[in-house]
């Protein structure tokens, strides 16, 4: 479950990606502190961010873990929240990015 | 052009500012209604990307103030993750020109824009052929204005900037606008500049009101290239 994952991202936004990622870490960081606290409401935002930005940074499974997440904190599910942060923990610490000149005029 | 968005989440803003600028555009990104409010008023833009949810002010509220106290009808494009059939009709009858539904896709977003900015300017590309005002046409081509047949003589920026002012007829255009669509973005250039070369273009291809042009400075803002009815052919 270790094995790196190599994503290719948009050559133009290549430049923005670190930082990203370093703020969806910070999410799972937050999520975690949240879900100490029961407080739903601060897990569905921060999932919701993560919902809208993923896939335009080329992370479509950050945009899938944070619907998941936003879902869940609606029904106020501590266990599957649990869940879905370590899995957003674990893809974050596999991801190797590359940049690729090829997607900026694709997208 | 010249795009302001409202985005209150950084890395959104940050992503489609950076898929604007790529496709040739300026992004100005505001977190805040108020602050985007702010800089419309001592500022032009060439079209408004609203994010629906926003701390303070909703960007539903900024479309409401943007059509009630900008004359030109910029367009705007509603990006929000709010996809309810009632949200939308919502924002296309309070002003909207267009709607998308978050996460964004790079190439949709930029061919709504183009769509967006080719309704709102209709006619031919300001890259392509021969346009006409009057006693005056420019190549596009050649990059040569010329006055009654005559081509005048001007430096490469006076030309852009006679075209920029001439595509924008009617419009008026703040100095910081007119200086990154002339001079980029990222050119140290004082705004004093832009009056200079202002000056200069009225005088070359007489944009005076006796040649039927109004070419006026508004205060603290920039500049309005007007075709004045009486004179024109």
């Amino acid at each position: 479950m270790s094995d790196k994952l190599i994503i290719s991202v948009d050559a133009q936004i290549a430049a923005l990606v670190p930082r990203f990622l370093a703020n969806r870490a910070a999410d799972a960081g937050k999520v975690r502190a949240a879900l100490a606290n029961a407080d739903f409401e601060a897990i569905r935002l921060t999932a919701h961010g993560m919902k809208g930005a993923g896939g335009g940074y080329g992370f479509p499974e950050i945009s899938r873990l944070g619907a998941s997440m936003e879902e869940s904190a609606r029904q106020r599910d501590a266990a599957a929240i649990s869940v879905l942060v370590a899995r957003l923990e674990e893809y974050l610490a596999r991801i190797e990015v590359k940049p690729d000149p090829g997607q900026g005029s694709t997208g | 052009m010249r795009i302001a968005l409202l985005e209150d989440e950084q890395d959104q803003a940050d992503l489609v500012c950076a898929w604007l600028k790529a496709a040739g555009h300026s992004c100005h990104a505001y977190a805040l209604g108020k602050d985007l409010m702010r800089a419309a008023q001592r500022e032009s833009f060439d079209m408004f990307l609203l994010d629906w949810q926003v701390p303070g002010m909703s960007g539903a509220e900024v479309l409401v103030w943007i059509r009630a106290n900008i004359a030109e009808p910029v367009p705007v494009l509603f990006v929000t993750a709010r996809q309810r059939e009632e949200d939308i009709v919502h924002a296309l009858s309070g002003g909207a020109d267009d709607y998308m539904v978050k996460p964004l896709g790079k190439r949709e977003l930029l061919a709504r824009i183009d769509a967006l900015a080719r309704r709102a300017r209709p006619g031919p590309r300001a890259d392509e052929g021969v346009l006409e005002y009057g006693r005056l046409s420019v190549d596009c081509s050649r990059r040569q204005v010329s006055l009654d047949g005559a081509v005048v003589t001007m430096t490469q920026k006076d030309y852009e900037l006679a075209l920029f002012l001439l595509r924008n007829v009617g419009r008026l255009l703040s100095r910081a606008h007119i200086l990154e669509a002339v001079w980029g973005q990222s050119a140290e250039i004082n705004t004093r500049t832009v009056d200079t070369h202002v000056s200069r273009i009225r005088g070359k291809l007489q944009l005076t009101p006796e040649n039927g042009w109004s070419l006026t400075a508004v205060y603290q803002h920039g500049y309005r290239l007007e075709r004045l009815a009486a004179a024109a052919p």
